[in-house]
């Protein structure tokens, strides 16, 4: 493989993964497997690429097949499920309807709401950045945040909740300000 | 076979042999009876006991119903926050999905919560990071295929997919094209709208301290850290850092500064801004009453500045050594700051400014160096197919491509039409294509008011033997006021907007042909649809008449 597919290759995961493994996860996988089910779903939509309907949205197709794998993962026996529970994941897939309408929803400018996430993360406190950080780059649980900080898990889960809120807030405005 | 009765379940739980669905179910029965449930926690306890004497660990599945007894307290939102937060055993999940069944807003609402939290750990979390995620699938799409050329044969693939199918592509008759189109006349609106927006907030957060405000950036715009504008895209007197990308800055008085990253600039509350490092490039829409030249903006760079106003201008200060000044509409004088040498630059001209000298050089006009910032600034959302809008003053594209595309030249940014000018006609909903005989036009007076002029052009790829058909769409920040698609209109109107026609056989056809080339303009009048259709003969050329206010 020489440098420039390489290049393309990046490129063009790039502009899908982080809606793809935003969409996996919502429909109630396991942290831990979220990104397992989003190669996989890469690897699928490969070796089906003939089957690819062009008048679609490549985005939206990937989310199908994803859809797909997870829709499976209720079959399985419960020590190979990558899902939290079978109903959880049923009540989620239920309200996610179409893969086409997921492009619109949860998917869609997948990689502009990242960058302005990104951009809205740098601009907190530090104990805000430290409790996010704690929760998502070490995958602490509630209780063992609050034994680090010296606060007690409710009180850590509504820290989360306000911290999460505001930064919610600030994307939606830098997409809408920033004409992402 | 599973159990519904309540001792026989307490049972089979303490033995460790209940499924699922009777831990479930126990669960329920114990939210209904406080004295089951304080003879179950008995139970529970004492076996614990004996477990605890035996070996050290306790099993998940009674944990699981501890859990789902705490869990029973909560309410539907502490429960939807616990879930969010990862900390739901198996059984609690399922006491969520009851309540999410009935409530389908709080389901769909958690999706998005979850969706959310995705997006924060890739960006918190280096084990979450793109450079991971991509690593990560390479050697697993390497390790299931057992194909070295896998990821290159993917990337053919995925190219040729993109290029037959771009992104948001607005579908012509035949396929299901109209709910694509209404996506296109809400994204149009959602552009104006924004537009509008920060327009209209400038001049009051001008009062707030604020003397700029980012009207547009592309998506791949970063700044630093500690230079940054505020979160509502409001800029301070100060300097600023952008990494990456290029952003669209509106300043005081209509004037307007376009930055392309690495970039480092200053701006002031008078609406003029200085160039440290980078590119940029400015615009002004403001004329002087008394003497009818437009008010350029006070844009300088080391010891290079603008001395009298033009339309759009850039400087190129990349070099430590030398600055380049470019003139992309009007004309304007350039000085060095530290002597009096001040030289005139007319339009689509170019001069740089030797800093070890002290002198002014000429170069060639080349100004694809300042693409990305112009593409912000020329008018045009280039959202759907290929397109590729031109930079001013280039008349033919150097730029080899191996599809065809749609390529935008700006002919006028700025001009009040002489006499009324006759435009074909085009009803927004509905598709127009030029007829054998003469399509129906109309006058379009322009009552004084600016206009701006883009011409459109099939380029076909001269490889291609067979013919091409091209599919775009674009939307524009200005209302379009007139639609010239009929080869004889263009050759009327030529003059009128200074278009240069010299390469063209005199009355060649140039318009549209009703032989597979269609237009459509929005509802709301914003957005243009093209289908395009190449011949060996004749080529494919629309005109856009834009209203400026």
């Amino acid at each position: 493989m020489d440098k420039s597919d390489q290049e393309l290759f990046v490129r063009q995961v790039r502009e899908h993964h982080a809606s793809l493994r935003g969409f996996v996860r919502s429909l109630g996988v396991n942290p831990l497997w979220v990104d397992d089910i989003a190669q996989e779903a890469f690897i699928v939509a490969y070796n089906r690429l003939d089957e690819f309907d062009k008048d679609r949205d490549f985005g939206a197709w990937l989310r199908g097949i994803a859809r797909n794998l997870v829709i499976n993962e209720r079959r399985k026996d419960a020590r190979r499920k990558r899902i939290i529970s079978d109903n959880l994941t049923d009540v989620l897939l239920s309200t996610s309807s179409t893969p086409e309408y997921e492009a619109e929803e949860l998917g869609d400018r997948g990689l502009a709401k990242v960058n302005a996430l990104r951009e809205c993360i740098r601009e907190l406190p530090e104990k805000s950045l430290s409790l996010i950080k704690a929760k998502y780059e070490n995958n602490s649980s509630a209780l063992d945040i609050a034994e680090t900080f010296g606060m007690k898990p409710p009180a850590v889960r509504k820290a989360l909740e306000r911290l999460r809120a505001s930064l919610r807030k600030c994307m939606e405005k830098r997409m809408e300000l920033f004409g992402a | 076979m599973e159990s519904n009765d309540s001792e026989t379940l307490i049972d089979r739980l303490v033995a460790g042999e209940a499924s699922d669905f009777e831990v479930a179910r126990l669960s329920e029965m114990v939210g209904r009876d406080p004295t089951l449930a304080e003879e179950l926690r008995e139970e529970l306890q004492f076996s614990e006991w004996i477990r605890h004497a035996v070996r050290d660990d306790a099993s998940a599945q009674d944990q699981s119903l501890f859990d789902s007894l705490e869990f029973r307290d909560l309410s539907v939102e502490e429960r939807v926050s616990l879930a969010r937060d990862g900390d739901l055993s198996s059984a609690a999940a399922d006491e969520l999905a009851r309540n999410l069944l009935d409530a389908p807003d709080l389901a769909a609402n958690l999706r998005s919560e979850l969706f959310e939290d995705e997006m924060i750990a890739q960006i918190v979390s280096s084990a979450k990071s793109e450079n991971a995620f991509v690593d990560s699938l390479v050697t697993r799409m390497w390790a299931e295929t057992n194909e070295d050329h896998f990821v290159e044969d993917f990337s053919k693939k995925l190219e040729e997919i993109e290029r037959e199918q771009p992104d948001n592509v607005v579908a012509f008759p035949g396929r299901s094209w109209k709910t694509k189109v209404a996506a296109v006349a809400s994204l149009a609106a959602a552009v104006a709208i924004g537009a509008f927006f920060i327009t209209s907030g400038l001049e009051s957060s001008l009062s707030s301290g604020a003397v700029a405000k980012i009207r547009k950036s592309t998506v791949d715009a970063i700044w630093a850290p500690d230079s940054q504008p505020n979160r509502e895209g409001k800029f301070v007197k100060g300097t600023y850092r952008l990494e990456s990308g290029a952003v669209s800055i509106e300043l005081a008085d209509g004037k307007s500064l376009a930055v392309q990253g690495p970039a480092v600039f200053e701006v002031d509350d008078s609406g003029d801004a200085v160039l440290l490092e980078g590119i940029a490039l400015a615009t002004s829409d403001r004329t002087d009453l008394t003497t009818g030249q437009p008010i350029g903006i006070g844009l300088s760079a080391k010891n290079v500045r603008f001395s009298k106003g033009a339309i759009t201008v850039g400087l190129d200060a990349r070099s430590s050594d030398s600055t380049e000044a470019i003139v992309f509409s009007g004309e304007t004088g350039i000085c060095m700051s530290e002597s009096t040498i001040c030289r005139d630059v007319y339009e689509f001209e170019a001069i740089k400014a030797d800093h070890s000298h002290s002198k002014f050089v000429d170069v060639p006009y080349n100004p694809r160096a300042f693409s990305k910032a112009w593409e912000l600034v020329s008018g045009i959302e280039k959202n759907l197919g290929d397109i590729v809008i031109e930079l001013p003053g280039i008349t033919s594209s150097s730029k080899q491509s191996d599809s065809g595309e749609i390529r935008v030249f700006v002919e006028r940014e700025r001009f009040k039409p002489e006499s009324t000018m006759e435009v074909d006609v085009i009803r927004p909903g509905y598709f127009a294509s030029s007829s054998d005989s003469k399509t129906e036009g109309r006058a379009l007076a322009s009552n004084g008011e600016e206009m701006r002029s883009y011409l459109l052009q099939l380029w076909k790829n001269e490889d291609q033997p067979e013919d091409e058909e091209i599919e775009a769409s674009m939307t524009f920040d200005h209302p379009v006021v007139g639609v010239i698609f009929s080869s004889e209109r263009l050759w009327e109107s030529d003059r009128m907007v200074g278009a240069s026609t010299q390469h063209l056989a005199e009355n060649s056809n140039r318009g549209l042909d009703s032989i597979g080339d269609q237009i459509l303009l929005s509802e709301d009048g914003r957005t243009l649809n093209l289908k395009l259709k190449s011949n060996a003969t004749d080529i494919d050329q629309v005109r856009v008449l834009v209203a400026l206010k």
